[in-house]
């Protein structure tokens, strides 16, 4: 397999963990000892509040989806083509690397917003419990995903060959 | 100013300018109690102030982190716009920079969105001068960012008219077409005797000089533009 083959291979990967860590939960907040009575949880898309006082319904999220659907979308393009036209191809390098961005600064911001906003650095009370979820992982898992695929798929400039430091001697001449 | 030169300097003014935005204000948020002083929150890029400057927050919200890391790679790929590794930094540089305005962006709407009841607490959120900034910031940084890429030559255009040549024996498609029939020279001779009240036009009589050649759209003259 070829380098840009497997560059290839590694950034429909890393697509598959960004569009599935935007479905997943980023960050759990919720009470042990009671179920149901308090806490919520965190997606790309809403924040789902668990109590029956707070019904979820007409609050609005960070709606982080967007910008990872849109990743997502470029790593899968750049992925394929890399089998198309050299040209396809330039564009899905540059699609790879637009995307290594996006993913990354989403993540960051989502990661940031939880685990301070939100309450997830520390503990709010002891009652509570909180967790980072496995879409946050996933994402994080990402980005180093498309961040080596990216390098991968890229057209580097061949290395020219260094003349050596040390030439070879000549024979030594015999004498007769 | 060349296209590399242009990139390179709208480079250098997105990084400024992202660096400068990250400590505005992105949003202010004013807790209305009703009876006793409302309380006014300020969010930078790198924490959240009430309006005497204290922090609020045990921990830091460092939106600011990312914004940093793609304004150097973006002034790295201004000062290295030469080489292919520095293009590929201002490209994904300025990226990071779009795609984190874009989640404070979300995260701004989001609070700016939430209606609150007002019976016991009205919340008030105005958007800060800092995701304008940063926005900016970004726009132009990606358009820095694909000025100074190198993109292949274009063919030049052709002056003359353009023939394609086919390989080989192909002898049943003339290169010009398909050749206009030829109608016999009797088809031409005109009378000169004007019709007699027919309503009809009369037929032109062309007469061109000896030795002229055809005109356009008669056999064999020009089939083209």
């Amino acid at each position: 397999m070829t380098r840009k083959a497997l560059g290839a291979v590694v950034l429909a990967v890393g697509a598959a963990l960004v569009l599935g860590g935007s479905a997943l939960e980023l960050y759990r907040l919720d009470r042990p000892h009671a179920p149901g009575s308090g806490g919520f949880a965190v997606t790309s898309w809403s924040v789902v509040f668990q109590s029956e006082r707070t019904p979820s319904s007409g609050r609005s999220s960070p709606r982080w989806g967007y910008a990872l659907v849109v990743a997502g979308v470029l790593v899968a393009f750049a992925a394929v083509a890399q089998f198309r036209s050299s040209r396809l191809a330039i564009a899905g390098r540059l699609a790879a690397a637009l995307a290594v961005g996006l993913a990354g600064a989403t993540t960051w911001s989502a990661y940031t917003t939880v685990t301070t906003l939100f309450g997830g650095g520390r503990e709010p009370s002891p009652r509570f419990h909180w967790v980072i979820g496995p879409g946050l992982w996933t994402l994080a898992a990402a980005c180093l995903v498309l961040l080596v695929g990216t390098v991968l798929v890229q057209d580097w400039p061949a290395r020219t060959s260094s003349p050596p430091e040390h030439p070879p001697e000549d024979p030594p001449r015999q004498s007769r | 100013m060349t296209r590399r030169v242009l990139g390179v300097a709208a480079l250098l003014i997105a990084a400024t300018l992202a660096i400068v935005g990250t400590f505005l204000p992105l949003y202010e948020q004013v807790f209305d109690f009703g009876e006793t002083l409302p309380m006014k929150l300020e969010q930078s890029s790198w924490g959240v102030r009430r309006e005497n400057g204290q922090e609020v927050l045990g921990g830091k919200t460092l939106f600011g982190v990312p914004m940093v890391v793609g304004a150097l790679l973006v002034v790295l790929g201004a000062l290295r716009a030469g080489a292919r590794w520095g293009r590929l930094a201002a490209l994904v540089g300025s990226v990071l920079l779009l795609g984190s305005t874009w989640a404070v962006a979300q995260l701004v709407f989001a609070l700016w969105s939430t209606k609150s009841d007002g019976a016991v607490l009205a919340i008030h959120v105005t958007i800060g001068l800092g995701i304008v900034v940063l926005s900016v910031a970004s726009v132009v940084a990606v358009v820095g960012a694909f000025l100074v890429q190198e993109w292949p030559p274009r063919a030049p255009r052709p002056e003359g008219p353009v023939v394609y040549q086919l390989d080989g024996n192909d002898d049943d498609t003339p290169p010009f077409g398909i050749p206009v029939a030829e109608l016999p020279v009797s088809s031409y001779v005109d009378t000169g005797t004007r019709p007699a009240d027919t309503g009809t036009r009369p037929t032109e009589t062309v007469t061109r000089p000896a030795g002229a050649g055809p005109e356009a759209g008669e056999p064999g003259g020009r089939t083209g533009p």
